[in-house]
Formats: structure tokens, C-alpha cells, sequence
């Protein structure tokens, strides 16, 4: 039983090349006339989610392990500071404290692409709420109290705040760049504020911008905002010199992995990451924050030790969205053709590179968006300031670049009397245009998403701006985004039958709200023909999880599924050779539908799988057991390093749109949402329902990106660090109608044709949000959030 | 965390009063306000005394001349009480909107003005409607108008050893209503960036008898604008005359310029609002 629609010569996979690629294992639906598996398609509801909505589910700091010290941090209440001296003399007096450490204790550094963070301040602190002291004791309360008596004496140093301010370069937050280990994917500038830069030239901007009848030219800024998961990081770790036991909340446990074997030593396979559930993450639990401090404590104590963050440490010490500028440039024709843009893009990436400069490539490569435009010129610069660490954010920076482009968008279609709607689809990449990193596109399903999109808010059924009977100012505004994923990147998965005939799926995503534990079942169903209910997932521990990249980028259902199906058709063989044995005839006589298992010439010998009769066959037979692999490495073509172009730099692009309608009280200046329409291109809807719930939360993380959210920092210090002061959008906030249109222009690879859906829903809700309400004030705004005071004293 | 505190439970009124007299200890009602603090490491007492076990301060009283509400009666009881909501409607309209339902109800009014916050958003609503403090010390009892309780941010009239038991209501008279209106950037869970409370009787001909208007965030402490309330008495109530109160109410308040908000725009939203809580009250006569 395998889902063949279109063959393709085989291909030796240079990953792993002892494994031959059978044609039949490419899919392709060009069509919908195809018939899928009655599980591709179904919404299942999530298998996680009774648990979790009944508080059974255990997540980070539920855990404990006995022995176990807790441990307190002393956060820097400096942003820039050289630390003259800490007097820890106190706190070591304290009975039950069992290790206080400084960086004078601690010299270890770590980090993914450049290892530059200390796991305690060395020698100065880089941001107001960087750890500088940690403590280990006996109880929680001993540890906090041993915390309050560390004295810490600062000589304050100039802060850098702005991304002005770290390209005048007066003060550097790190005074040499070649101090530290550079592992690749960033290249800091010797003496300046740049982690990394990127470019990006596709034709000639000049001639571009002289075939233009209109150019605008914008600043724009998004605030720095904080992820804001629920669950606070914790982590456990139990580790001496040789050994190294991480029980974490981690994304993406090999990438902790490897930064934990490398920041201390270990050989790779002596460091286990043992994860938790998450709480959430949106890209904060992808970086290694409070397993290196444990990892310290634990090798000090030789005991074990638990770490979980406090809110407030949370938000001084976590993870952040880096605050971002744009200096844009766009032109057009009369006829509302694009002709050149050029975007000049500044990260305010905070105190270390994390993830900072992967945001700026992904970002860099969807700056433009989904648009025909035959010049470009993209320079985008990975700052680093003062400031809490910027990394992923759901989606790598990819709302506050379709902020910049829509609003540039928005800005000629007002200029040239164009609808901006049809300017937008005037504009919209076509399958066999050449995308500005220079590649051909396949499988754009952009405009319909516009199209969708803007139907859903009755784009077409009145004036775009108007002013109710009330007074209200009411406007409709749209935005579209494009997205790609992380490539080349490698996964891989088993499937276990157990002796009940259930099947264990092995694999390192992780299911942090994106719905990954239920589809991969369902995609693994769909060539098993096993009931979904007997495929679990099983929790991920780097001990014995096949290794897979990361859960980030929306690639989960895309490669973890492509493994999927590969483990899962290995099993099909096995299930078939495994009844050739019995019924004692070759194994081309075999046949396997929907999990029946035939002989084609004896009507007598066949046998359901999901019965309990079939576990018979099981018994004392070699375990049937399947390994599923799947790696972009082969398709990926390396972006030349002064242009970033490339016949092939993702595997997959995410498309969709929104529209927005609000209403703004001119009173107070505050701003309401009325329905936002969402329409992206999932390629295949493997849980429909799913698909709409990734997108309805997207949107309302976007609706806080666009009215409520930014991290405030005044002379360096976050003052908004608390629940109260950082907004958050509630439930209470979600009273507006999202109505979503799940597009399917199928990938030509994907599962069943599926594209990523976990971050996209977000990127566009801010922009679209934003337009509308330029367009109901009359007034184009130049940041997110629009907040009142901005809508009040426009101009 | 909660950081480690020694917890006294006393049963009455005088015993509460000793202790705080004899210890530092904090008084702790719906620990709303104190356990936030505690949780966040700002605040770190070593004793707190819960006053839950004294009945007393649950009580709540009608008289011909008003009503005493005990000081642990929480917001949930002002947002359903129907005499709450047709009489005392700013002050139902304030408590209905603090933080979310389970704040409401464990969050009391007492803590609420005990608190010092210039955003409570009691403490309007009550200002317009004269209430009245009752406040006890070890063995004496004193009455202080709200409008004197509060000294600046985050102190209040009370003194060592003494505590709020009730608040006393009188009762409006039978031509006024009230409007309270809280300006929040989010719909719930949100401190008032502004609070506009305001309070009007007519008289026999139609015109103003009494006009009261209290500003909540509009400087360190809730204040009442008393020219703008003089601009209105004994004048025809009409939008201009509002607007022009308005305009009076935005000179009488004091709010700074913070990373929360400008004071350009405070003293805006100051300007709307009153006039958007005294139409809307005068509607509802
Ligand atoms: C999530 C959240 C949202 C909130 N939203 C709002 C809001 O929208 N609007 C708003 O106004 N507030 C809000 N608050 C603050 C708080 O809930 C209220 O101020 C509440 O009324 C405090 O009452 P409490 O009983 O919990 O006070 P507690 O925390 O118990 O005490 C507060 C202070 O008052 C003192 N105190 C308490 N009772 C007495 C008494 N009888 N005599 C003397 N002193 C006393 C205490 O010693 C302490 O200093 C919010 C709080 C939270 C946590």
C-alpha cells in the first residue's frame, strides 16, 4: 500500500549513501483527484491534550529527583558593568548552602554558532539580569537567602542600547571577537558591534529604482518582545567530570547536547538530555540557558541540582525577540509593478549572538516577500547591544520583516491610487518566477491565500476606511509573508512494533503545542494502515531518541513525517516478510492494504494487523523494528556568500496572508479588532483542525505583537519585567472573529504534500493589524505596537 | 518564591491591632497585592498577620443613613450585589474590572485602599460617592473620610497598629447615578493607565444639585477635581458644559511623564474621559 502518484528516477542520498532511495518513496500530488488515506485529513483531536487541560501533564518543574539541590541566581542589576569584586563570604556562612559559584569559579563559555556567553558574568556583565553569582543548597529557601547576601561591587560602563548606538561602536559589548570559539554560521566584524551581516543582491537595485514611477522610503522599528511561555525554563542536571544528565523542557535536545559536550568537555554520547514536557516555547527553549548554570552546580556539589526561573528571572534572564530597524526602499511603475527594493535591517540582537544571526538569514532571505521583484539589494546587520538575548521567536524574524515590506506595500498602493489588494496580487510570485535569491519558484500559493484572505473580512463589500455612527474609526488593512525552512537539516526516526502489535514512534520533535504528536502518528497510520490510537509517541531522551536537528522552523511534520513514512514502509517489508515466513511462501506474493496482510495465492492466509489474533505471529520472531530517515542536504544549494543567491536555499517556503479590520476609538486612541481573516498554504491539512487552532493562537500572539507588546528598557534596565507591566494578550482580549482558510497547493516533496504551519499563522496578523489601522487613522505608522498614545498624537 | 514569613491568625479585632502595634508585621488580607510583591522579591516580611479569622471585617451593615461594608468584603461581592450595581454603580463598575475573576475573589476592598495604589480601582468610585473610613487601633476607633486617607504613593493615613475595619456608604440620593470608566491597554488583568469616576444629582428643575468627579492615576494618589465639580453644580447639565469641566479636570491633575505613559497623553485621555463618565452618568439618571 503506498501512496504513488508520480515516480522519480532514484536518487542516492549522500547522507547515507548505503541506502537506496526507492523511487516510490517520493511523493507526489499534483492533483486532488488522488485518494488519500482516510487519516490524512481527519482531525483527530491532539493526544496530548486531555492531559494537559487536566493538569496531569508534567512539565519542567514537576520534576525531581531525589538528592536533588536547588539552586538560586544573582542576577546583574547592572546592564554594563565590569565587576570589581563579589563578596560571597556571607552567603558560604549560611548552613545547607553547598556551593556558591562566581565566573572566577566557573570560566566556561557556550554558545551554538559563536561561543561567547559565560555561564556566570566574567570579569563584567553584558545585560541587566545576566546571572552572575549561583547558588547551591540543601532547600530553595537557603538558596534564595545565600543569593541576597552575595554583594556584588560594579564599576558601570556605557550602555548600549540602540542599534544606533552599537553601530557608532564607542562601546563595544565585546571588546574581541576572537576570544571565543567560533563554530560557524556567523562571522563578527573585528572591533565592531556586528555578530554578522548578510547580503543579499539579486539584479541592480539602481536600474531598478530608475525604472521606478514612484519610490517610497521608510523607517520602521519593531519592538523587542519576549516570548512568554507559561512555563518558565527549568532544568535538572546530574553531572561529574565524565558524565552529563540533563532533565529539561529543551526543544531541540541535541542542539543542548552538543553545546553542553562542548562548553564542558564531554565526549558527545556522555551527555543525556532527558526532556520534559513543554509549557511552551515559541523558540525560547532552544537555546541552553539555565542547563549550563545546573551542569556547573551539579559538577561543583556532586550532587544533583534543580534550577527553574521565576517570572521575574524570566524575564530578566531568559530569552527575547531582538527589537529590530528597517531603512526600506521600494519602487514601482505606474501600473503598480515592483521594480527594485532595498532593505537595510539592524538586530538589536542583545548581549550575545544565540540564535541572533540565524533570525538574520532566514529573515534576510524573506525580507522581500512573496513578490516578483527583478532587483534587490538586502544588508542585514546582527547587532549586539545591552540587552536581553534576542533568538528564534516563531517564526526567525519573520513578522518584522513582513511588517516592513506590507507596510511599503500599503504605502505605493495608497500613492498610486492602487487597491492594496490588487497591488499585492499584481505583484504575487507565480510558479516559474525567479524569486529574488534566484530560484525558481514551485508550488506559490500566495494569491489565492490573499485572495481568501481578504474575502474573509468582505475586502470587496464597502470602503476600506470609514467612520461608524459612533465616531469610530474603522479600517481594513492586509499583509502576506513568506517564509523558509531551516536547510539542510537531517532527522531521523524508529518505529517499534511491541509485542501487543501497538506501535512506539521514536523521534526527537517535540510536541510544544504544534500538534506533532498526534500527526506523525497519523502520517505513520497512513502507511501502516494501524489504527492511530496504537501508535504512541515516546518521550525524547537523547539516550536512546534517533537523532533529529531541532523542533524549530515549522519543519516537524514536513521531515519528521518524510522519516515517518520511510520507517514506516521499512515495516510494511518486515510485516511482509515476516508472513512470508509463516505461510511459507515468497515475500513478492505478499500484499499489504490498510494493514490487512495477504498471501495473493492462498485466500486462506490473511491476517489483520490491528487484531489481536495477529500478536501470534510475533511471538519469538525477530522484533519487527524500522528506522526512517530523512535529510535536505542533496536538494540544498549553498547561497553564494556575497549574494545569497541560490537555485535552492530551503526545502520548503511557507506563504500565507491576513486581513485585518479595526476599529480605533479617536477618543482614547485605543484600538479594537473586529475579525481578522487568515488564509496560508499548508500544503496538505494531514489534521485540518489542527491547522486552525496552530493559526487562531498565532493570531493572538500576533494581536499582542501588534497593540500590547515590548520589552521597555530605560538606562539599560528592563522596568516592564512583570506580568502586570509586560502585556500579554488574555482570553479576555481574544474577542474578535478569526476566520481561517486552509489553502492546499501541495509541496511537491512534503508528506502528502504538507508545508509548515507552526510559526506562519503569526507573521502576517501584526502587519495586517498595523495597515488596517493606518489606514482608519488616515496615517501611516512607523512601529509596532500601535499603541494609543501613538494613534492620539499621530502627527 | 515566597520567601519564608511567620503567619499569626489572630481572632479579633484588638488582637490584630497588638500584634501590629508590638511587631513589624503586615496585616494580610487577599494577599493580592502582598504576595505579588513577595513573589517577585520586593518585599520580604518576616510576620504576617492574616486577619481571614476576624468576622468582624466581613461585615456588611444597612443603616437609614448608609451602608458599612466590611474591609475584607471582596470585589466579586460588589460586582453581583444588586444594590451595588443599581445604586453604587461606579463602585460595581470598578470592582467588576479588577484583574480577572479569581482576583476578584480573593482580592478585598480593604487591600485595595490599604494598598496605596494610585490605580485602585475602588478607590474612585468610593471617593464620589464620600466615603467614609472606620479605622481601628488597639482600643479606639476613628472615622476619616476617604478623601483624607490617602497621604501620597503607597501611604495611607493609617497609623502603626491600626487597621481598616469598614468602609461607610451614604446613600445617594434618589435623582444621581454614576459612571466609572477604566482605560486599560488590554481588556483584562490590566491597572487603570487612567480611571475617571463621576457622580451626579439633579435637582427638581433638571439642573445640577451635586456633581463629583475622581481622577485614579492621574497623580501619586486618587484625587477629586473639585473646581471641575464646582464648574458643574447648579448649572444645566449639556455636552459643552461637561467638556468644559473636562477641561478643568485635565488642569487639576497631576500625572508624570513614565516609561508607562506620557503625561501628554494621560492628561488627554483625562480630558475624554470625564466627559465620556459625565455624559454617560447624567444618561443614566
Ligand atoms: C493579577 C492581578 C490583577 C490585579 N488587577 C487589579 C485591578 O485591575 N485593579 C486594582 O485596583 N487592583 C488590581 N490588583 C491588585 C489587588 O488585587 C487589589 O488591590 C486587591 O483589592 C488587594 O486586596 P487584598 O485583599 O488581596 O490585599 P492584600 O494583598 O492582602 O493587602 C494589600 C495591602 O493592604 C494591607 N491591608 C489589607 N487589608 C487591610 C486592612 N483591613 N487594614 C489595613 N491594612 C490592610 C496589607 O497589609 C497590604 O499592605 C490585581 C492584582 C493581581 C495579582
Amino acid at each position: 500500500m503506498d501512496y504513488i502518484v508520480k515516480t522519480r528516477p532514484a536518487k542516492i542520498d549522500p547522507l547515507f549513501p548505503e541506502i537506496n532511495i526507492d523511487p516510490g518513496d517520493v511523493f507526489d500530488f499534483p492533483d486532488d483527484s488522488v485518494e488519500l488515506p482516510a487519516i490524512i485529513g481527519k482531525s483527530l483531536p491532539r493526544k496530548d491534550g486531555q492531559e494537559k487541560v487536566t493538569g496531569r501533564t508534567k512539565f519542567g518543574a514537576d520534576h525531581n529527583i531525589p538528592g536533588q539541590l536547588y539552586a538560586a541566581v544573582l542576577h546583574s542589576t547592572e546592564a554594563h558593568a565590569v565587576i570589581r569584586k563579589i563578596d560571597t563570604s556571607e552567603a558560604k556562612k549560611i548552613k545547607g548552602v553547598r556551593a556558591v559559584l562566581t565566573g572566577e569559579d566557573c570560566k566556561v563559555r557556550f554558545g551554538h554558532m559563536l561561543v561567547d556567553q559565560p555561564v556566570l558574568a566574567q570579569e563584567k556583565v553584558r545585560y541587566w539580569g545576566e546571572p552572575v553569582a549561583a547558588v547551591a543548597a540543601d532547600t530553595l529557601h537557603l538558596a534564595k537567602l545565600a543569593v541576597r547576601k552575595i554583594k556584588v561591587d560594579y564599576e558601570p560602563l556605557p550602555v548600549v542600547e540602540t542599534v544606533e548606538d552599537a553601530l557608532r561602536a564607542d562601546t563595544l559589548v565585546h571588546e574581541n571577537w576572537s576570544d571565543y570559539q567560533l563554530l560557524g554560521g556567523c562571522a563578527p566584524v573585528p572591533g565592531t558591534n556586528i555578530v554578522d551581516e548578510f547580503v543579499l543582491v539579486h539584479g541592480d537595485v539602481e536600474k531598478g529604482f530608475r525604472e521606478a514611477d514612484v519610490v517610497v522610503e521608510n523607517e520602521l522599528f519593531c519592538s523587542m518582545i519576549q516570548h512568554a511561555p507559561l512555563e518558565t525554563h527549568a532544568a535538572i542536571a546530574i553531572a561529574d567530570h565524565d558524565n552529563c544528565h540533563i532533565i529539561s523542557p529543551a526543544q531541540s535536545p541535541f542542539m543542548i547536547r552538543k553545546i553542553i559536550a562542548n562548553a564542558f568537555g564531554y565526549r558527545l554520547d556522555r551527555v543525556r538530555v532527558t526532556c520534559t514536557d513543554i509549557g511552551g516555547a515559541f523558540g525560547c527553549k532552544v537555546e541552553a540557558r539555565l542547563e549550563p548554570l545546573c551542569v556547573a552546580l551539579a559538577r561543583r556539589t556532586k550532587r544533583p541540582v534543580k534550577l527553574v526561573f521565576e517570572r521575574h528571572e524570566e524575564f530578566a534572564a531568559a530569552l527575547a525577540r531582538a527589537g529590530v530597524k528597517f531603512r526600506i526602499k521600494t519602487g514601482a511603475t505606474k501600473e503598480g509593478k515592483l521594480t527594485a527594493q532595498q532593505i537595510y535591517i539592524y538586530w538589536d540582537t542583545g548581549a550575545y549572538a544565540t540564535f541572533g544571526p540565524r533570525v538574520n538569514y532566514n529573515a534576510g532571505f524573506a525580507s522581500n516577500g512573496p513578490y516578483y521583484i527583478p532587483n534587490s539589494f538586502v544588508d542585514g546587520f546582527c547587532l549586539v547591544s545591552n540587552k536581553s538575548l534576542g533568538t528564534a521567536y516563531r517564526g526567525f524574524g519573520i513578522t518584522e520583516v513582513a511588517f516592513a515590506h506590507e507596510t511599503q506595500m500599503d504605502a505605493l498602493a495608497n500613492k498610486l491610487g492602487i487597491d492594496p489588494l490588487e497591488f499585492r496580487l499584481k505583484n504575487a510570485l507565480r510558479n516559474g518566477q525567479e524569486s529574488v535569491a534566484g530560484e525558481v519558484m514551485q508550488d506559490v500559493g500566495i494569491s489565492e491565500c490573499l485572495e481568501k484572505a481578504a474575502e474573509a473580512v468582505g475586502w470587496y463589500d464597502g470602503p476600506l476606511q470609514w467612520r461608524t455612527a459612533e465616531g469610530k474609526l474603522r479600517g481594513k488593512g492586509i499583509a502576506c509573508f513568506i517564509k523558509l525552512t531551516g536547510t539542510p537539516s537531517t532527522t531521523s526516526v524508529m518505529l517499534r512494533m511491541n509485542e501487543d502489535g501497538t506501535v512506539t514512534l521514536l523521534s526527537g520533535s517535540r510536541e510544544m503545542g504544534q500538534g506533532v504528536e498526534t500527526v506523525l502518528p497519523q502520517l505513520a497510520s497512513s502507511v501502516l494502515g494501524i489504527d492511530v490510537e496504537r501508535i504512541i509517541m515516546s518521550p525524547v531522551d537523547t539516550a536512546f531518541t534517533p537523532y533529529d536537528k531541532t523542533t524549530t522552523s515549522s519543519r516537524s511534520t514536513f521531515h519528521g513525517g518524510l522519516a515517518v513514512m520511510d520507517a514506516a514502509r521499512d515495516m510494511v517489508r518486515q510485516l511482509k516478510a515476516l508472513m512470508a515466513r509463516h505461510w511459507d511462501c515468497p515475500v513478492e506474493e505478499i500484499t499489504y492494504d490498510k494493514g490487512v496482510i495477504r498471501c495473493l495465492f492462498d485466500p486462506e492466509a490473511s491476517v489483520d494487523i490491528n487484531t489481536s489474533f495477529f500478536t501470534r505471529y510475533l511471538k519469538e520472531e525477530p522484533p519487527i523494528i524500522a528506522v526512517g530517515r530523512y535529510g535536505t542536504k542533496d536538494i540544498f544549494s549553498p547561497p553564494d556568500p556575497d549574494t545569497h543567491q541560490s537555485d535552492r536555499p530551503t526545502i520548503m517556503w511557507m506563504m500565507g496572508a491576513q486581513a485585518a479590520e479595526v476599529e480605533v476609538d479617536p477618543d482614547t486612541g485605543r484600538t479594537k479588532i473586529i475579525r481578522i481573516g487568515a488564509a496560508h498554504d499548508v500544503g496538505r491539512a494531514i489534521n485540518p483542525d489542527n491547522c486552525r487552532q496552530q493559526i487562531q493562537g498565532a493570531v493572538l500572539m500576533g494581536v499582542g505583537n501588534a497593540l500590547l507588546e515590548e520589552m521597555i528598557y530605560v538606562n539599560g534596565v528592563l522596568v516592564n519585567a512583570n506580568m502586570v507591566d509586560y502585556k500579554i494578550p488574555t482570553s479576555m482580549d481574544a474577542d474578535f472573529e478569526t476566520m481561517v482558510d486552509l489553502v492546499e497547493c501541495p509541496h511537491n516533496t512534503g508528506p502528502y504534500g504538507v508545508k509548515g504551519i507552526g510559526e506562519p499563522g503569526m507573521a502576517p496578523t501584526a502587519p495586517a493589524i498595523a495597515n488596517a489601522i493606518s489606514r482608519a487613522c488616515g496615517h501611516q505608522f512607523k512601529s509596532i505596537p500601535v499603541k494609543a498614545e501613538h494613534v492620539l498624537f499621530r502627527e | 518564591m515566597l520567601p519564608a514569613f511567620k503567619l499569626l491568625e489572630p481572632n479579633t479585632i484588638e488582637e490584630a491591632c497588638r500584634i501590629a502595634l508590638d511587631t513589624d508585621g503586615m496585616f494580610l488580607a487577599g494577599a493580592t497585592d502582598i504576595f505579588v510583591a513577595m513573589h517577585g522579591g520586593a518585599l520580604f516580611p518576616e510576620t504576617l498577620i492574616s486577619l481571614a479569622k476576624i468576622d468582624a471585617l466581613r461585615d456588611i451593615r444597612k443603616t437609614d443613613q448608609g451602608i458599612f461594608i466590611g474591609a475584607l468584603t471582596p470585589h466579586r461581592y460588589f460586582e453581583f450585589n444588586q444594590v451595588m450595581k443599581t445604586r453604587y454603580t461606579a463602585i460595581h463598575e470598578g470592582c467588576a474590572q479588577v484583574g480577572s475573576p479569581q482576583i476578584r475573589n480573593r482580592g478585598t476592598i480593604g487591600g485595595n485602599l490599604c494598598n496605596g495604589a494610585p490605580s485602585a480601582d475602588s478607590a474612585g468610585p468610593l471617593l464620589v460617592f464620600d466615603a467614609v473610613c472606620v479605622i481601628v487601633g488597639a482600643a479606639y476607633e476613628r472615622t476619616l473620610p476617604l478623601r483624607e486617607f490617602y497621604l501620597g504613593p503607597k501611604k495611607t493615613a493609617l497609623r502603626k497598629g491600626e487597621l481598616l475595619k469598614s468602609i461607610y456608604l451614604p446613600e445617594p440620593v434618589s435623582r444621581s447615578a454614576s459612571r466609572y470608566i477604566k482605560f486599560t491597554r488590554r481588556n483584562a488583568m490590566d491597572l487603570a493607565l487612567l480611571g475617571v469616576s463621576a457622580y451626579l444629582a439633579l435637582d427638581d428643575s433638571g439642573g445640577i444639585a451635586d456633581a463629583r468627579l475622581a481622577l485614579t492615576t492621574a497623580g501619586p494618589t486618587p484625587i477629586r477635581a473639585g473646581e471641575a465639580e464646582r464648574r458643574l453644580i447648579g448649572h444645566k447639565p449639556c455636552d459643552s458644559l461637561f467638556s468644559e469641566a473636562a477641561a478643568i479636570a485635565e488642569n487639576e491633575s497631576l500625572p508624570r511623564t513614565s516609561w508607562r505613559s506620557s503625561k501628554e497623553f494621560r492628561l488627554k485621555l483625562v480630558k475624554s474621559l470625564t466627559e465620556k463618565a459625565l455624559r454617560e452618568a447624567f444618561e443614566r439618571i
